[in-house]
């Protein structure tokens, strides 16, 4: 097998084990579907592009997931006079109280972290969604570990404030 | 009552369960080709009356440069219908303002007599002719016009790879090319735009788009 038909085969490979979770994860940070497959897309190309300059092949997940990070922030900066982001959960709710109420409180923290800032949206999702550590989200956005755990605390913060708030 | 970190989990969850695995689109966006399609038939009415203009300035103009003394024939066309990378020529690219000349300039440009292409032919499904120059540069009114002239904005990515782009390299951008989400790009003039890109950067790559090119994930075009 030549080298070129090993590489395709290779992303081919990473695609399918975590195409789902990366669009999953940008949609959180995109708020929109077709632009977390976008970015995805993206960011798979661009590992096709610099496949050969990859030292460290088991840093491919990392690399792609700052690839989705940076491809969210270039969409937000574009799209950011149009219009906000807006995370939705499932829109199919069963009839049962509890469920109801559960899909409200969850519509309510959705829309509080709508209005957080960047970075704590960032932090939150790298942490509760993909349940990374400090050190790899200080990795994936390139800031210190410290800066981290003080974005992380500000954000559930902001939210405890906002969500006791509400009505 | 769950903490506020397992509601975040819970209401991460909500929102993102909602994209199911079989609904992703294969690695190049096999889901893209039916917008691909409709946003490209919008254009068709419109290149279609394009094609017939351009035809008829085309008539008038390229037998008058046939018959210029000392001009060599044009290979354009014998190039545009040869197979994909099949000994294409090394070739000095345009220049930087010929590239980003908008199409009607320099369509008109090379038009004029003495001068090495000839105006632009734009068919019904957007491709165009003629690919080439005379001396066997690219076009740079057909550069012009997959580099943004057809479609505001939009330039195939197989078009801005550097020339010391692998295969695989080049594989990756047709596909996304002709998959990708909101791509406007056929498989003739997803073909067109790797033509161009073959002779300016000297690419030896077998890619033919018309007649089967396996894009993973997306099937054979």
């Amino acid at each position: 097998m030549s080298m070129r038909a090993l590489t395709q085969l290779e992303i081919e490979d990473l695609y399918r084990d975590h195409a789902l979770g990366l669009v999953r994860f940008a949609l959180l940070l995109t708020g929109d579907r077709a632009a977390a497959e976008d970015i995805v897309q993206d960011a798979f190309l661009g590992l096709h592009q610099r496949w050969d300059k990859v030292r460290d092949p088991g840093r491919m997940l990392g690399y792609l997931r700052i690839a989705v990070v940076n491809g969210s922030r270039s969409r937000h900066r574009r799209y950011l006079a149009a219009r906000r982001i807006r995370l939705e959960p499932l829109a199919t709710v069963p009839s049962a109280e509890a469920t109801v109420v559960a899909a409200e409180d969850q519509r309510a923290l959705l829309a509080v972290i709508d209005a957080l800032p960047r970075r704590q949206r960032e932090v939150l999702a790298l942490k509760y969604f993909l349940d990374l550590g400090e050190q790899e989200i200080a990795e994936i956005l390139g800031i210190s570990r410290g800066t981290v755990a003080s974005t992380a605390s500000r954000a559930l913060t902001a939210l405890a404030r906002q969500l006791r708030e509400e009505p | 009552m769950t903490s506020l970190e397992d509601r975040l989990r819970d209401a991460y969850r909500a929102v993102t369960d909602t994209v199911r695995e079989d609904e992703l689109p294969g690695l190049y966006g096999k889901r893209a080709r039916n917008r691909r399609r409709g946003r490209f038939s919008a254009f068709a009415p419109l290149a279609a009356a394009a094609a017939v203009v351009v035809a008829i300035v085309a008539g008038v103009a390229v037998p008058k440069l046939a018959s210029s003394p000392g001009r060599p024939a044009s290979p354009a066309s014998s190039r545009a219908a040869r197979p994909a990378g099949t000994g294409v020529s090394k070739a000095a690219a345009p220049s930087a303002l010929e590239r980003s000349a908008p199409m009607a300039t320099s369509s008109a440009s090379r038009a004029a007599p003495g001068l090495p292409c000839p105006a632009l032919t734009v068919g019904a499904d957007g491709s165009v002719a003629p690919l080439y120059c005379a001396d066997g540069t690219d076009n740079p009114a057909a550069l012009a016009y997959y580099e943004g002239g057809w479609v505001k904005g939009f330039t195939p990515k197989v078009l801005v790879l550097p020339a010391t782009a692998s295969y695989g390299q080049v594989v990756g951008a047709v596909c996304a090319d002709i998959f990708g989400h909101g791509s406007p790009m056929g498989l003739q003039t997803e073909q067109q735009a790797y033509d161009l890109a073959a002779n300016r950067a000297g690419w030896r790559y077998h890619i033919n788009t018309v007649n089967g090119l396996s894009c993973p994930g997306a099937g054979t075009s």
